[in-house]
């Protein structure tokens, strides 16, 4: 959303961001001065969060969310309510919602969105970040998705879930996300930075269950164990790294600038995307501009359908489909080099920032 | 200067969440300094639970005490969890004594017990009215929004109709959609050329939108449509019956469509903005911020004689008194004749087999919800087909410091990880298997 405002700004429209005071997703401490600032020729407004007391209640409601069990529509409510909450942003959209044309909202689950989309839905442009979760099918976020004046999705098989899940309005839009080409890279400085020699896997993101961590060590664990030579797996990013199985090698590198990254994706053999809740999944894309063809978890809709667009990418769909697919690019140093090209031209051809901006640009201007 | 409001807010949705909302937008244009302390966490700056403690009470009467003013957005589950005696005695003197030592509380009584305790002579009663007397005249000032409310509080309570002040309803009130009503009718695809009346709110009983569609089919013409528009607010056997009662003659009666689902404040208002007239007959009511509303936007309104809408109606408003004049006046509205009744109102059709199988699974789902929340009927063997077992639910540990709850706690931790993604699997793995099993009885393409 950051690149969007400047982006928008960039193409003159006048961008004012309201956001949190904090800085952590996880703790959501007000660590940011609360107030008014002028950041990158931005009007910036933080307020301060206020985190739920009632935590025994969410966590009792969120497992059962988590399982896909009914809950009523009140425990939705309580386990929302009872998360982080932002009641001076409330507020000043309830003051000052008016003063826009468009306000836009991301992503679907954040509190900020839920309570806050509905002041002024007539000007509300929801980004919803869907990916098929037991969340997305609370029956809270109807109003959320069904009453704002438009949505903009970034694939479309993130739009085909939300039609399946709810009534969208008329206006919807697609209008993927952009990726900034790095300038260079250094593939072998990050191998010399980090001690790494030969073949490496990748995975860039937070490590944990939701992003199919756990499940991609079993599927190296066993990928390894039928390998000629087991193939370490470098990764960085956030999140604990949990118990790794006995013929898996982990190799974390913490937590990395934009440019570590970068060159870490040139490094690579194969990037990783356990995920099966992607939304759009910027990191594939990073990797394919950095010319690493990529390895796909096939249950997530998003990445299998830009794997199949693009050319560039294997869907797995079991530790089998894992273990072969690693053992083929592996092998087979020229299909790598081939599937890597058409990614980069894949990611180049749809998802530069000046065409999702003007993709934005013209549904603001259709919708509002 | 600094006011405090305590009312419900939103997230929540409810009528009285949406008033204050405007309430505290309207204030804070005037330049006041606004917060809201509401029940439960909201987008309210502060929560506190005033119902079910005192300590919650307290801590409004802490809040209020910083302000320079306190509103009170009234009804009775506002500050008293239920009107059980004792429990309303037990927490009696904690609301009085935010009432009595709040900073000049201006009480807006929205709604209140006044069937119960009107005629009561015996001693009880009249301890009753005394408690309720005097939560009344403790703040600074007391208002209703009309002068029925004023009435029935006087009756009910005795209190003089000299403290109660009438506060205008809509006095709050802001328009949040276009009023430009030819886009209006485009986007909700409404036809033009047809005469649209509208019933629009929480689908509920005493909203009696049954008896808008019972008139509408009495009127004889194809071009007077009539929209109800809403959702259900809470799930409870009268509210569910009643909304298959409306399914019902929705599809009965031509002319009328029925529009389930979430509305937000300005698809709210844009149904308004889009229609010809309101139709709002209701069986019970205090006052109605729909009415307000239909004002607001210049729209006529036929209503019942309920609570106070008699005293909120103005000139373009037709207040009824039984079902003949409803279609009368929705007829003179459209401009057509009234027809013979096409409808009794107390016709019931039999259900079918399968849909009474329906309403009592749905019925008993939401018992069951009740009782043993988070599980399911097993799969019914009508069809012949095996019984699937309930979804698999990971129960949260305990939250106690023995020694137990933290062994449980302990042992949850080492096995959360594992487990949660084996019940999430086994749970996907039924609904496909449900779904199977759903679509070979129904017959559908799987």
């Amino acid at each position: 959303m950051g690149e969007l405002g400047h982006g928008l700004r960039d193409r003159g429209w006048d961008v004012d961001v309201v956001t949190s005071a904090a800085r952590d997703l996880y703790t959501w401490k007000n660590e940011l001065p609360e107030g008014t600032s002028q950041e990158d020729g931005m009007c910036v407004t933080r307020f301060r969060t206020v985190v739920g007391t009632d935590r025994r209640a969410r966590n009792r409601i969120g497992n059962r969310i988590g399982t896909g069990a009914p809950v009523p529509l009140a425990d939705q409510y309580r386990w929302m309510n009872a998360g982080v909450r932002v009641p001076g942003m409330h507020e000043f959209l309830v003051d000052h919602a008016g003063d826009y044309r468009a306000i836009l909202f991301a992503p679907y689950l954040f509190w900020t969105t839920f309570a806050c989309a509905e002041i002024a839905p007539e000007r509300s442009i929801l980004v919803p970040c869907l990916h098929d979760e037991p969340e997305a099918r609370l029956e809270l976020f109807k109003p959320t998705f069904e009453g704002s004046r438009g949505i903009l999705f970034q694939t479309e098989p993130e739009r085909e879930l939300a039609g399946r899940i709810f009534d969208l309005p008329p206006r919807t839009a697609l209008i993927g996300s952009g990726v900034h080409p790095p300038a260079s890279y250094d593939p072998e400085g990050f191998r010399a930075r980090h001690g790494i020699q030969g073949d490496f896997l990748l995975f860039a993101g937070r490590r944990e269950w939701g992003k199919a961590w756990p499940e991609l060590l079993r599927h190296l664990d066993f990928a390894n164990s039928h390998l000629p030579r087991p193939v370490p797996l470098v990764t960085c990013g956030v999140g604990e790294i949990g118990a790794v199985p006995p013929n898996v090698r982990v190799i974390d590198v913490g937590y990395v600038s934009d440019q570590e990254r970068s060159d870490a994706m040139a490094a690579a053999t194969v990037y990783v995307q356990p995920s099966a809740r992607e939304s759009f999944s910027r990191t594939i894309m990073e990797a394919w501009l950095a010319g690493t063809p990529v390895l796909a978890n096939a249950a997530g809709a998003v990445v299998a359908w830009h794997c199949e667009r693009s050319g560039a990418g294997l869907p797995y769909r079991d530790r089998y489909e894992f273990a072969e697919s690693v053992r083929l690019l592996l092998d087979r140093p020229e299909t790598r080099t081939a599937m890597a090209c058409r990614g980069r031209e894949y990611v180049l051809g749809n998802y530069r920032w000046p065409d999702v901006l003007a993709r934005v640009e013209r549904a603001i201007e259709e919708w509002t | 200067m600094k006011v405090l409001i305590v009312s419900p807010y939103p997230p929540d949705r409810c009528g009285i969440a949406s008033y204050t909302v405007q309430v505290a937008a309207t204030l804070r244009r005037e330049g006041h300094d606004v917060d809201v302390v509401s029940p439960q966490p909201s987008a309210a700056r502060y929560s506190a639970d005033c119902a079910r403690t005192v300590r919650g009470v307290l801590r409004v009467l802490a809040l209020s005490r910083r302000a320079d003013r306190t509103v009170v957005e009234f009804f009775p589950d506002l500050l008293f969890r239920t009107m059980r005696r004792d429990q309303f005695i037990r927490h009696w003197p904690a609301v009085a004594l935010l009432f009595g030592l709040g900073r000049r509380v201006e009480l807006v009584v929205h709604e209140a017990p006044y069937r119960s305790l009107v005629g009561r002579t015996d001693v009880r009663g009249r301890i009753g009215r005394a408690m309720w007397r005097t939560l009344l005249t403790l703040p600074h000032t007391t208002s209703v929004h009309t002068e029925w409310e004023r009435r029935q509080l006087v009756e009910a309570t005795g209190v003089s109709a000299d403290r109660i002040a009438l506060l205008g309803h809509g006095a709050s009130f802001l328009r949040r959609a276009d009023p430009d009503r030819e886009r209006a009718r485009r986007e909700l695809g409404l036809r033009e050329g047809d005469f649209h009346f509208l019933s629009i709110g929480f689908l509920q009983p005493h909203k009696g939108f049954d008896r808008g569609v019972r008139a509408l089919a009495r009127l004889g013409a194809g071009h007077v449509r009539l929209d109800v528009v809403g959702s259900i607010r809470v799930h409870s056997p009268d509210v569910e019956s009643h909304v298959e009662l409306l399914r019902r003659l929705a599809a009965e009666v031509p002319g009328v469509r029925l529009h389930e689902g979430y509305v937000s404040d300005e698809l709210f208002d844009r149904w308004i903005v889009a229609c010809d007239a309101l139709v709002l007959p209701y069986r019970d009511i205090w006052s109605s911020g729909v009415l307000e509303r239909a004002k607001l936007y210049g729209r006529p309104a036929v209503v019942s004689d309920a609570g106070g809408l008699g005293d909120q109606a103005d000139a373009s408003t037709r207040v009824v008194h039984d079902d003949d004049e409803l279609a009368a006046a929705m007829a003179e509205l459209a401009g057509v004749p009234l027809s013979e009744p096409a409808l009794q109102p107390q016709a019931a059709e039999a259900l079918s087999y399968d849909g009474a199988l329906e309403i009592v699974h749905r019925r008993a789902a939401a018992l069951r919800e009740r009782y043993e929340p988070g599980t399911v009927a097993p799969e019914s063997s009508r069809h012949g087909g095996p019984a699937l077992p309930p979804p698999v639910v990971l129960a949260a540990p305990p939250e106690g410091r023995g020694l137990r709850a933290q062994v449980k706690r302990a042992v949850d931790r080492l096995t959360r990880w594992e487990l949660a993604p084996l019940a999430a699997r086994v749970n996907e793995i039924r609904e496909y298997l449900a779904q199977q099993e759903r679509g070979r009885h129904s017959g559908q393409p799987r």
